[in-house]
């Protein structure tokens, strides 16, 4: 099953972004663009790439498979990727993994038996302010995750409701002035060019 | 510029790395990533010293320290010293105490994850690991864990086993495949440690994939032909050169016991650098199917073993009523010019005017020949009726070097730079400088702009109307013409051209355009034996074309026109020409006999044999002279001191002294003659039927397994 | 007489401190055109695109701004690396890939605040006569992404972007490329080798990016915080900018903080703001005992919790005084009672599975080695010269791989050891870690 045959516009607009001699850098875009609705990149895809972009199979593996995001074998239809790095781990993210791998029975690599949840243990995504969290798949983080937040998120999921990422902002400002840890708050007014001296 | 290596001060031209210049001044350091000609990319860390350079002040000179020398200033850590450009002035040191940690260090981490299979991996005792290990490391290593586990007996291709967890992950084979070939057979899969070596294309398609098992340093990548039928010291190791097609590769026979076990490819910097093509290095097992290593004698009907003298009788009793002039004597193009001469002598004694080689084209250029350097440096390459993938194989590796527009890497007294800066990962290529014309697809149509099918004759002719100003705008003719015209450019003709008699247009486009001319022999010394008298007399017939008394065909497999009365066949193994014949003699095998060889370029090489148990088989010298014998006629060339002699007689070449990288000789005039024999280079097709042969060999073993 | 220099602001709680790259984060719709153009969005790059391009690199000099990713290197001297008349394509990257532990400050400047980037990059590029850009994000920065692709369209229809823009005669073409999870991306050459469509790994320098970079062409690469610092720059003025921050840490800086404090989070501070400041007037103070402060991301020498680090500056020259480094200023507190030996674990684990595996020391010696020896030690069955065996293991990779990343690994492994060796030696003897494992999840949630 081809999947970009009846997709000749996507396929444009992405070797669009690049040069005629950076036709390869295409390979990282059209691999998203599978992972993502496919929830993994088969091998027939592989070819098809390949032949789109005009370089061997081997080649798209070799770039593929360098990166955590892509993956042969299929996922979940929510990937859930938990951040184990230290600043999630000292709001114990490792807790978070073993209460989620218990709770679905899985173990990464696998897929629940309803085909939704696949787990991946992941490196810092950038929510350290927001610690811990979860990613699911290409939807959105899950941040300051308790125990009770993520019961309720595989039960949403479960019931096939995305709830929207939760993402609250770790930044303390307010009418371009920063609020303190005593609530007071700083900050002059930028004036223009010249005048700020 | 002068660069001082510990106590020593080497002169190196611009542009060298530390490496090339620490070696240069007797020193050495461990790599493994790093190959001649491969780009140098810093890998494996093994190679670190200590580097440091004096600085200029703004007064323009050297910055003095308190003794008034040049001040060091030191790089605040080892440097790779692939990878660092040596500059003037610059001191680099490779036997401290830090150096010596370093390399130390580096070899335990190498060896980390490196499975303890030397008692059985076949690369040991020529392995490149086992001899840093045991120059650089620390001699016992502290890593208690579980190594890192991977496939272990995974045939990349038939031909090519690779053993993933032996791989000490130096790229040196990823490398290769993309930038001699150029075409990306194998890459690294995943990342970190749990990397891996694999390849995805089915195989290893690719002519030329066998060259990444003479580069592994590790037992990793092997030859799946000669895997477990020795240890590298067991080997009798011969220098020679490979007969399989007109570019006369350098190679190194492995033999073990008599029997040839292994080609390996042999550093030629100017010929072939470092590289052979898989038909080359693999197709020695099928050739020793079958081998014939007595006289066979047809006695009621059927071929049976004979002996020499009892050849000789039957020889003696069989000619005594024919005329000397009506035998026919025939012989393959890839006969050494020792034999040749013998040959050419042979008919002169006889008086026989049946004489030719095969296969041959009816023309040589009468320009001058390029070598193989010029090819790979040219600005640009016309190919015109020429599948390099079947007549000359490493030629096309060549040409793609000169697709990178990659100088060859200078020589040093060490040899071929270690790690030449000038070569880079996934350097440019322009396909805008390659054009090919002919009839069916050839195995560089990948690498060119610009592809024609057609009669390549018919475009030869529009290219030299293009030249002369008869073309139209924006036509691919003259595209071509414009890329011969630029100084240096090249155009290479090949057998499909050659055999249509298209040479001397070749040769007019050559003249008209400046270019220069590489004519591809139609076989490994057809180039050679073009200068010697072989080629029919007058009114003398080509191979088969007449019905003659007796003929002696040597190592000819195409069966001819027309049958001589009695028939001598002199070769290796008992081909459907042999089986039809009254006397088989058999032949050695190139690889087995010594002589000298002419390839593309013109340039004379000596082979040597290798230490192969023959049996009685022997090449063509005393073949004739058996004939002779049985006719009682002597000739004055009767064995290889003879052959030598009448050769510098006729050349001026003492071709038993020739140096190392063989001599490119004004060989006269020729002699030539028009054929009508087409011929099919197969150099490629060797692989169809190897594989057959193995898959055979391979279902034999099972029913004896089975039976067992 | 001159007039005197006014004193430098160094602290945010100055009341001459303005905000300017986080100040409208965290507005409804701060990311839109419309937003963006109410507050005076786009002036700078008018004022730029008036100018003539040198003058801009010699303002972003003056500034002292320098590269807001980690390496600290002198902006404007970067720029004007770039060759002025080779007549050859140019390009512009911004270096979003931010995945060193410890940072997330890019991350809301993209989300919420897009189009300062989208203004520092043409004003860039207009520097550099770079008629290209590529801001290569982080594949998990989604909303970013989103938000990013968002603010870029409406710059096209805007005719910020693409030919002529602004009324100019300079074109400037902006896409964005979403990485896919690799850490080792966020170094420079790797990230032009993944951009390229390559396997990641770092690429020989010399030739640095501004000779031959992105396709072989010459290239800039610069972080977000960087590119939105010009933004302001170039729009308040390169005194503005200089009088913040003193010696050579100009500027001000997006300085996060995680781990057990009572506000986490990002805040712009003036650089040489110190450690204190940040933790208690900010943070609101650690929420137990702190042993440990790593000081701007996790390759950055752990340093003790104590009042002399507390007072220093964070700015590259004092950190580094110190033996550590700024990095990207990502601040992370490393509790009393959580084992070291545990947390420097969590760090090797995050280089092992990061490194590309191109050299030796990093591939083997971390990857395959280190990380072991770690988990052995963790997990009660280390012997008391595993100590001794990782630091000889460190001397064999420090200085020796290819690129930072294995020296980055050792950032945490030897200070932890030089710092905390009673807690290795007492785990590596007795099999029990000085601090016992405890619950530090979120029960019932703070949401």
């Amino acid at each position: 099953m081809r999947y970009f045959d009846d997709k000749p516009e996507l396929v444009a607009a992405i070797l669009a972004k690049y040069p005629p001699q950076g036709r390869r850098s295409s390979l990282m875009p059209l691999l998203r663009e599978v992972q993502t609705a496919l929830h993994y990149v088969p091998a027939e895809q592989i070819e098809e790439i390949a032949e789109i972009v005009g370089v061997t199979a081997t080649e798209v593996r070799a770039v593929m498979s360098f990166y955590s995001t892509y993956s042969t074998v299929p996922q979940g239809k929510y990937h859930l990727q938990v951040c184990a790095t230290l600043s999630c781990a000292l709001a114990g993210s490792d807790e978070l993994w073993d209460d989620l791998c218990e709770t679905l029975g899985i173990s990464p690599g696998e897929v629940t038996p309803d085909g939704l949840f696949s787990v991946q243990k992941v490196e810092c995504l950038g929510s350290c302010g927001t610690a811990p969290l979860v990613q699911v798949g290409e939807l959105g983080y899950h941040e300051r995750l308790s125990r009770q937040d993520l019961h309720a998120l595989l039960d949403a999921l479960r019931r096939g409701e995305y709830p929207g990422p939760h993402s609250p902002l770790p930044v303390f400002v307010h009418s371009g002035q920063q609020e303190d840890a005593a609530g007071a708050r700083h900050g002059a007014e930028l004036k223009p060019l010249g005048e700020n001296l | 510029m002068k660069v001082f290596v510990d106590d020593r001060a080497v002169e190196v031209p611009a542009g060298t790395s530390a490496m090339d210049a620490l070696f240069e001044a007797g020193r050495d350091v461990p790599y493994f990533c790093s190959l001649p000609y491969l780009s140098p990319i810093g890998a494996c860390r093994m190679c670190l010293v200590e580097a440091g350079s004096p600085r200029r002040g703004q007064d323009g000179q050297w910055i003095l320290d308190d003794q008034g020398q040049p001040k060091i200033f030191w790089l605040p850590k080892p440097m790779a010293s692939c990878t660092l450009a040596a500059s003037e002035g610059m001191v680099i040191r490779t036997q401290t105490d830090a150096v010596r940690k370093a390399q130390a260090g580096m070899v335990e981490f190498t060896l980390l994850n490196h499975p303890l299979d030397c008692p059985t991996c076949d690369k040991g005792g020529a392995c490149e690991l086992q001899d840093r290990s045991y120059e650089y490391g620390y001699g016992a290593s502290r890593f208690v864990f579980d190594r890192r586990h991977a496939d272990k007996h995974y045939p990349l291709s038939d031909l090519v086993v690779l053993d993933q967890e032996r791989c000490i992950h130096c790229k040196r084979c990823v490398r290769y495949f993309e930038e001699i070939p150029g075409q990306e057979m194998i890459d690294f899969i995943e990342r970190g440690v749990h990397t891996f070596i694999d390849g995805y294309e089915g195989g290893l398609p690719s002519a030329f994939s066998g060259n990444i098992v003479d580069l592994c340093p590790v037992g990793a990548l092997l030859d799946n032909v000669a895997r477990f039928r020795g240890r590298n010291w067991e080997y009798d190791h011969t220098a020679t050169i490979c007969t399989g097609c007109s570019v006369g590769c350098s190679v190194t026979v492995d033999a073990r016991n008599g029997r040839v076990e292994r080609i390996v490819g042999r550093d030629h910097p100017a010929v072939n650098e470092r590289w052979i093509c898989d038909a080359g290095r693999f197709s020695h097992a099928l050739e020793e199917e079958g081998r014939l290593t007595t006289p066979l004698l047809r006695r009621g009907g059927e071929l049976v073993p004979a002996s020499f003298d009892e050849v000789l009788a039957y020889l003696t009793s069989e000619l005594v009523d024919v005329p000397p002039a009506q035998i026919g004597l025939y012989s393959s193009s890839d006969i050494t010019l020792e034999e040749g001469i013998a040959l050419e002598a042979t008919a002169q004694v006889l008086g026989s005017g049946h004489v030719d080689h095969l296969p041959r084209f009816s023309q040589l250029p009468a320009l001058p020949r390029p070598t193989l350097h010029q090819l790979a440096q040219a600005s640009a390459v016309v190919i015109a009726g020429a599948d390099l993938g079947a007549e000359a194989p490493v030629a096309e590796l060549r040409i793609q070097e000169m697709l990178r527009g990659a100088a060859p890497p200078p020589q040093f007294r060490h040899g071929t730079a270690i790690a030449d800066l000038k070569l880079t990962e996934r350097m440019e290529r322009h396909p805008e400088r390659l054009a090919i014309f002919s009839s069916a697809p050839t195995s560089l149509d990948r690498s060119a702009d610009l592809v024609v099918r057609g009669d390549p004759q018919a475009a030869l002719s529009a290219i030299a109307a293009a030249l002369e100003g008869n073309a139209q705008a924006a036509s691919p003719y003259l595209s071509a013409a414009e890329l011969l015209r630029r100084p240096g450019a090249t155009l290479v003709v090949g057998s499909e051209l050659q055999a249509a008699g298209g040479l001397r247009l070749a040769e007019k486009v050559a003249r008209s355009s400046g270019a220069a001319l590489l004519a591809l022999p139609a076989d490994s010394n057809a180039l050679g034996l073009a200068y010697l008298r072989l080629v029919p007399g007058e009114g003398g017939a080509a191979y088969g074309e007449a019905i003659l008394p007796v003929a002696l065909v040597s190592r000819c497999r195409r069966l001819p026109a027309q049958w001589p009365r009695l028939l001598i066949v002199h070769d290796t193994t008992l081909s459907a020409l042999a089986a039809r014949a009254d006397v088989v003699l058999p032949a050695v095998s190139g690889l087995e006999k010594q002589g000298t060889l002419v390839n593309l370029e013109g340039r004379l090489q000596a082979l040597r044999p290798a230490a192969s148990e023959v049996g009685e088989a022997t090449d063509l010298i005393p073949a004739l002279g058996l004939l002779l014998q049985a006719l009682g006629l002597r000739s004055p060339v009767r064995g290889l001191i003879s052959a030598q002699r009448a050769l510098a007689q006729r050349f001026g070449a003492r071709v038993q002294s020739l140096p190392p990288e063989g001599a490119l000789l004004d060989l006269g005039e020729p002699f030539l003659a028009e054929t009508h024999l087409q011929h099919q280079p197969e150099v490629g097709a060797w692989a169809a039927a190897h594989l057959a042969a193995a898959r055979a060999r391979a279902a034999a073993n099972r029913a004896l397994e089975v039976a067992k | 007489m001159t007039a005197t220099a006014p004193r430098p602001i160094t602290s945010g709680l100055d009341p001459r401190f303005a905000l300017s790259l986080y100040a409208h984060v965290g507005e409804q719709g701060s990311w839109t055109l419309e937003s963006y153009r109410a507050r005076g969005g786009y002036q700078a790059a008018r004022r730029a695109l008036s100018m003539d391009p040198d003058r801009i690199i010699d303002e972003v000099k003056a500034s002292g701004l320098r590269g807001r990713g980690g390496a600290g290197f002198a902006t404007g001297l970067k720029w004007s690396f770039m060759p002025l008349k080779d007549g050859r394509q140019h390009y512009l990257l911004c270096n979003a890939d931010e995945s060193e532990p410890g940072s997330f400050k890019d991350r809301y400047l993209m989300s919420e605040d897009p189009h300062q980037l989208i203004e520092g990059m043409l004003i860039a590029g207009y520097a550099m006569r770079a008629t290209v850009g590529y801001i290569y994000i982080r594949g998990e920065y989604i909303l970013a992404a989103e938000r990013l692709e968002g603010a870029i369209s409406e710059a096209r229809a805007a005719g910020i972007l693409g030919s002529k823009v602004l009324g100019s005669d300079f074109d400037f073409q902006l896409q964005v490329h979403r990485g896919a999870g690799a850490y080792i991306c966020g170094e420079e050459t790797a990230l032009m080798n993944s951009l390229e469509g390559l396997r990641a790994n770092p690429r020989l320098k010399p030739p640095f990016p501004a000779a031959a970079g992105l396709y072989g062409l010459p290239t800039t690469i610069n972080n977000v915080e960087t590119l939105c610092a010009v933004t302001h720059i170039l729009r308040y003025g390169a005194s503005w900018h200089a009088q913040m921050g003193s010696g050579k840490s100009l500027g001000s800086k997006l300085y996060q903080i995680s781990g057990p404090v009572h506000r986490p989070g990002v805040y712009e501070l003036p650089m040489g703001t110190t450690f204190a400041e940040l933790i208690e007037d900010w943070a609101g103070g650690p929420t137990e005992p702190i042993k440990a402060i790593i000081p701007g991301g996790s390759s950055c020498p752990m340093l003790p919790y104590q009042q002399d680090i507390l007072d220093l500056p964070m700015d590259y020259e004092a950190v580094a005084a110190k033996g550590s480094m700024l990095g990207t200023g990502g601040v992370i507190l490393i509790p009393q009672n959580y084992c070291i030996v545990n947390a420097t674990w969590n760090l090797v684990r995050f280089y092992a599975h990061e490194s590309c595996g191109k050299c030796t020391p990093c591939r083997e010696g971390i990857a395959g080695w280190m990380v072991h020896v770690y988990e052995k030690l963790v997990r009660g069955q280390g012997r008391p010269e595993d100590v001794d065996l990782i630091l000889d293991m460190s001397d064999n990779i420090a200085g020796k791989s290819f690129c930072a990343l294995a020296d980055a690994c050792l950032g945490p492994v030897q200070s932890s050891i030089a710092l905390f060796r009673e807690e290795y030696d007492h785990l590596a003897s007795t099999g029990q870690p000085l601090y016992p494992r405890q619950s530090r999840w979120l029960g019932g949630g703070a949401r």
